[in-house]
């Protein structure tokens, strides 16, 4: 039954691709839908493409397992994105209209030179296959069939659609996965509420032996400052038609992740008093906390659910591959006009995440969570395109090196405060390195 | 600005209070906040 519901829904958003890619003609038409999304559009994309299947499958186990102390994590990382995205969308928005930028990284171009964008899509490569490769891994596991076959058919439907339509097919079908995303969720919470329980159980107290001060804080930094430092939300920053469409995504986008995150929380906590009046089962792993609630709904509850997960873990990768393309094309290869190469470079993209997704390596989950950590390094360099004068390639080239190389070494080591360390280091480096450059021109 | 670092830092006063309300506070700051971004943001 779920692989007739897949095929349904691949179905619906190849017609939706088949619509969106009239009309492409030039980079910008493809990877940024000619800059010209309407506000309801471009706040379900940035919401989908912004939260996975960690939502619906790692939020909920977090909130059963560790308490109130969750949701406190993921709206601060909310409080953090619309705080970056009131200040610095506009500006990302106007001086991407005026300098014809397309890949997010081409703000480094003009400030720190050719190599330093090469270097942070090199970065973002290396942080964003292995978490994408999660989010097919995710899906083909849901799907419950041969794997080899999940991964194709999860791959098929990641790369399809952006290859045909570009940002336009990615994000009229985000659009539509994300409304039934949110309807997915108020359908699961409902059907706990009715079934298992509903609330907030006395042991769920903030804070406790999981969040101590020092957990938040390096579980939230690299969250916190997500809009600026993950390619595939910051070039969302250039897509709105006109400057009532960008306030328009920021806050809609706000919404949604409200409504998203409250739900999705009060599902674990719910799931939790359920295990404390004996309703649910205990789940000692928090990653199976959902597919066990998936276990005791009815068929077709679950395969929607399921199909809500899957949607999610779509929606992030296909933004993710897009992007990716992107900064391939024009800030390792520097190729600004043809599009036939991006697209090239979402199959083979895909081609990558399908290998990696294959080997199933115990590394990748750990390489995952780095992710954004990892993308922490950028953010000296993002904050001085607007801030700071002092700093050219040689402050860029060593701040994102001296930032990546913490980020890899201290997470081998299981330091618990990589991030801060990171986030401190590439400040460092930026500060030092870029007053020494600047004494060395003046 | 000073708003912003207002509502940021209140985020992280349930470090005080060892309480399962932090919940409903933190929503209504959320809420609270973007209401207010709503409201006074001009692009």
């Amino acid at each position: 039954m779920i692989l007739w519901a897949v095929a349904i829904y691949m179905v619906v958003g190849t017609l939706i691709a088949l619509y969106a890619k009239r009309g492409i003609k030039t980079q910008e038409d493809y990877f940024l839908a000619n800059r010209r999304l309407g506000g309801i559009v471009s706040a379900l994309t940035y919401a989908s493409t912004t939260y996975s299947a960690f939502m619906m499958v790692g939020l909920v186990g977090l909130a059963y397992a560790t308490g109130v102390g969750s949701a406190g994590f993921e709206l601060m990382y909310l409080v953090g994105t619309v705080f970056l995205l009131s200040y610095y969308a506009p500006k990302f928005w106007s001086m991407g209209r005026e300098r014809g930028y397309v890949s997010p990284v081409e703000v480094f171009e003009d400030r720190y030179g050719k190599f330093v964008s090469t270097l942070s899509s090199i970065f973002a490569l290396i942080a964003l296959i292995p978490y994408t490769s999660i989010q097919i891994m995710g899906s083909a596991y849901l799907l419950g069939i041969d794997y080899t076959l999940a991964v194709l058919i999860v791959a098929f439907v990641i790369a399809f659609w952006a290859f045909l339509g570009g940002m336009k097919s990615v994000a009229i079908t985000d659009a539509v996965q994300g409304v039934f995303m949110l309807l997915m969720a108020i359908v699961a919470v409902i059907w706990t509420a009715k079934n298992v329980a509903f609330g907030i159980p006395d042991s769920a107290v903030f804070p406790n032996e999981f969040w101590t001060p020092l957990r938040f804080a390096s579980l939230t930094l690299p969250w916190f400052f997500f809009a600026l430092t993950n390619p595939q939300v910051s070039q969302r920053m250039f897509v709105p038609k006109d400057d009532k469409a960008l306030k328009r995504m920021v806050i809609l986008f706000a919404i949604f992740g409200l409504i998203y995150t409250t739900l999705v929380t009060i599902l674990g906590l719910s799931l939790r008093l359920g295990t404390d009046l004996g309703r649910f089962p205990l789940v000692s792993y928090r990653d199976r906390v959902t597919p066990t609630l998936l276990s005791m709904m009815p068929e077709y509850l679950a395969i929607a659910v399921a199909l809500s997960i899957i949607m999610a873990s779509v929606t992030t990768a296909n933004s993710i591959v897009l992007t990716l393309s992107s900064m391939l094309l024009r800030d390792v290869l520097k190729e600004r006009e043809r599009i036939v190469l991006g697209k090239v470079f979402v199959v083979v993209l895909t081609v990558v995440l399908i290998f990696f997704a294959l080997q199933r390596p115990g590394y990748i989950v750990e390489l995952a969570v780095l992710s954004s950590t990892i993308l922490l390094c950028q953010l000296p360099l993002i904050l001085g395109v607007f801030h700071f004068k002092f700093g050219g390639r040689v402050t860029g080239l060593l701040t994102l090196t001296a930032g990546f190389v913490t980020a890899v070494v201290l997470s081998l080591l299981r330091v618990p405060w990589t991030s801060i360390a990171v986030f401190f280091v590439s400040f460092a480096v930026f500060f030092g390195v870029g007053l020494i450059e600047r004494s060395k021109t003046t | 600005m000073m708003i912003d670092v207002a509502v940021i830092v209140a985020m992280l006063i349930p470090f005080a209070f060892k309480s399962k309300l932090a919940y409903v506070y933190w929503i209504v700051l959320s809420s609270l906040y973007i209401a207010y971004k709503a409201w006074r943001w001009k692009v």
